[in-house]
């Protein structure tokens, strides 16, 4: 008989994480029952709705989900002052959850806000269940002393509430032991679902950077490469670097500010190579580009885009901070690069456009670590629910 | 027309001073006129003739402290912001408050330069902590170059004879003279090697334990001869915010650097951006026996001769002038 697992998103946009968690589900699809809840969902605006159905997960349901939580999540330290003041209006969102949440055993929560409302309303309605707490990212300071605290003492007196975290790289799994260092952690990549396979051997013309419009993404580092390097750039036949994404979640004033600040520097500037391509689905956009530039300014938890571009045969030029060093495996897979060092970034540029048997070797051995990463993944989600 | 800015220049030797003749050296080879207008303090700024300022097309100010204090202009200002003056801190009681006080309206001046150039993410995310409101399209950080013509790479064997440290700095708490003879105390300790510490600065030191040789205010081509036959650039300076004082990016790395000699620094302010952890040189969290073990774990004839190699090569590659030509010939001809 199937387990019937409620899986709770912490939004209805899709990104990164809500695509590699559909890829994980989709593979389990026939060993489990999942009913899927997005927060505040408005069905006809939600692109994680559409993407769900379009996998043949259909069982997709809202439930209430607090907008001072989300505030208060991004705030780094811990304010107990302000969740006190909330209380009043949580005890609502709490008897709205018993009455979605008592019929599951088990829960599978993509991220740390989709697992708030299960932590604390399987503690308060001492829940007999179990709680799959999917990390995308670092745990964060402030609110995790909070949560870590809460659930020390909690697990003293609630023993029927098991909690199991998932971390998506060993880089985040050695950050998280360090908060919880008594809850079980498995590793489990993501997955980056099928992505066609570019005919390799061709010229690089086209230079792709594809990461939403957040300033710790690092795109305007790039842009002003693009610029100090542009004329050294069309001499090795560089014709235009496509900036692909979007301020896909909209939840934050600066993330807004940021996209104009981009265009502003490409107009003030006048950076002739610089395109804005905008939301294109992951299996297009590595058709269009020869070469992929990676420039988070901070530790990638994963960094899923680097496992894309490797099925898809293009070579990465990255950062390679946090989790996505465990793919670039130190060079062997793609070039790495210092933040801030333009120089370095146009040198590792010129390398893979003009040294083709270079290029061609990195490829090769992206696409097998890319393999090894996928099959470690799909035995990885087997035990997930052990 | 441009006006170039600094608080400090010839003779008076320092981090802003190099500075500033390097900025010249890229302006003259970009074929820009300038003037150059050296400040003692801020009533020098403030009184700078309202209408001699509005002739000039740029304003390029070596520290910020120009364009928070200096008349209104049309001009488009380009700030290099260092280090401590985005404290705005004095150890004057008086000044301090005044300081605080008045913040807020020179970081919103800050805000109106037409590019600030930081020479650290550290630098920038302080100056965000004091108030900035972060603009990508006019702030961008840009890590600190020299000149390198006198660049020679200077290989030195790890193996045999003593273990040369070197520290180049002015004697003042922050720059953590006390870390260093500490370090190279405990190197000696745990390798059973002699260790031998040059002290660069405005006095002498001594140890019962290591040898130390200290030059006092030597002349800039002894100064790099000692930079060469080093081993390893200390640079252990502390975070002391709190007092006014921090690491923006650390320019004796790259001098340093340009003869192969790599850096041992600690990860506060600026420095983990100017050095790079086994790839260009060592960064350490602190000076505890755990840490000083670990790094000499780390250190043997190849890895040095590895890194002292990348340290050269990434010195003369992306810290020379004529990365700041790059970035001038778009930020003030274009």
């Amino acid at each position: 008989m199937n387990k019937k697992v409620a899986v709770i998103f912490n939004t209805d946009q899709l990104g990164g994480a809500e695509k590699s968690l559909i890829e994980q589900l989709k593979i389990q699809i026939r060993k489990q029952e999942f009913t899927i809840y997005i927060p505040n969902l408005n069905s006809n605006k939600s692109p994680l709705a559409d993407e769900l159905r379009r996998c043949g997960l259909n069982d997709i349901k809202s439930f209430q989900y607090p907008l001072f939580l989300y505030s208060v999540s991004r705030e780094k330290r811990a304010n107990l002052f302000k969740l006190l003041f909330f209380a009043p209006a949580l005890i609502y969102y709490l008897l709205h959850w018993n009455e979605i949440f008592k019929n599951y055993s088990t829960f599978y929560a993509n991220g740390n806000k989709a697992s708030v409302p299960i932590l604390i309303w399987a503690n308060i309605f001492r829940a007999k269940c179990k709680l799959l707490w999917h990390f995308r990212d670092y745990p964060e300071r402030g609110y995790f002393k909070l949560i870590q605290k809460y659930l020390s003492i909690a697990n003293k007196f609630h023993k029927n509430f098991e909690v199991k975290i998932i971390a998506n790289s060993y880089s985040v799994a050695e950050e998280i032991k360090k908060v919880f260092p008594w809850l079980p952690v498995q590793v489990v990549y993501n997955l980056a679902g099928d992505m066609p396979r570019k005919p390799s051997g061709g010229e690089v013309k086209t230079i792709g950077v594809v990461a939403m419009h957040a300033a710790w993404k690092g795109l305007h580092s790039v842009v002003l490469m693009s610029k100090l390097y542009e004329k050294e750039l069309r001499n090795i036949g560089i014709e235009r670097i496509i900036f692909f994404g979007s301020n896909i979640y909209q939840t934050d004033q600066g993330s807004n500010d940021y996209s104009r600040d981009l265009l502003n520097l490409t107009k003030k500037l006048n950076c002739s190579l610089v395109e804005w391509g905008g939301h294109v689905s992951p299996d297009k956009i590595y058709q269009k580009i020869d070469l992929l530039i990676h420039p988070s300014l901070k530790p990638e938890p994963f960094g899923r885009i680097v496992l894309e571009a490797f099925l898809s045969g293009v070579p990465v030029i990255s950062t390679s901070l946090g989790g996505s060093s465990e793919l670039l495996k130190e060079s062997e897979c793609g070039l790495k690069y210092i933040l801030h060092d333009y120089r370095g970034l146009f040198d590792s540029i010129e390398g893979l456009t003009l040294y083709k048997e270079n290029r061609l070797r990195l490829e090769k051995s992206a696409y097998q670590h890319a393999r090894e990463i996928e099959n470690q993944a799909l035995e990885a989600i087997d035990r997930i629910f052990l | 027309m441009l006006l170039l800015t600094t608080p400090d220049y010839l003779p008076k030797l320092g981090g802003l001073s190099s500075h500033t003749q390097n900025i010249e050296k890229v302006l003259r080879e970009l074929k820009i006129e300038y003037e150059l207008f050296v400040w003692k303090n801020y009533k020098d700024v403030i009184t700078f003739p309202n209408e001699k300022i509005q002739k000039y097309s740029h304003i390029l100010n070596i520290h910020s402290g120009f364009h928070m204090y200096m008349p209104e202009s049309s001009a488009k200002v380009i700030n290099f912001v260092n280090g401590a003056e985005i404290l705005f801190y004095s150890p004057n009681f008086f000044k301090n408050v005044i300081k605080k006080i008045t913040r807020k309206i020179k970081v919103r001046r800050v805000e109106k330069a037409y590019f600030n150039v930081f020479i650290s993410n550290f630098t920038y995310q302080t100056l965000i902590s004091k108030g900035l409101r972060p603009d990508y399209s006019r702030d961008l950080i840009f890590h600190m170059a020299i000149d390198i013509s006198k660049k020679e790479f200077c290989p030195k064997n790890w193996d045999t004879g003593a273990l040369k440290f070197i520290c180049v700095a002015r004697d003042v708490p922050h720059k953590n003279f006390r870390g260093a003879i500490k370090l190279c105390e405990e190197i000696q300790r745990v390798t059973g090697r002699e260790v031998e510490f040059i002290t660069v600065t405005d006095k002498k030191f001594h140890s019962s334990k290591i040898n130390i040789r200290s030059y006092v205010n030597p002349s800039n081509e002894l100064r790099d001869n000692l930079l060469k036959e080093a081993h390893i650039n200390l640079l252990l300076s502390l975070d002391d915010s709190k007092n006014g004082f921090f690491e923006g990016f650390g320019q004796v790395v790259q001098e340093a650097g340009m003869f192969g000699t790599p850096s041992i620094v600690l990860s506060t302010g600026g420095l983990p951006e100017s050095v790079h952890d086994n790839e260009t040189g060592w960064v350490l969290n602190d000076l505890s026996e755990k840490s000083i073990v670990a790094l000499v774990e780390r250190l043997n004839e190849s890895s040095y001769k590895k890194i002292s190699q990348n340290c050269f090569n990434h010195t003369i590659a992306s810290h020379g002038l004529d990365n700041w030509t790059k970035l001038f010939r778009e930020l003030i001809l274009s």
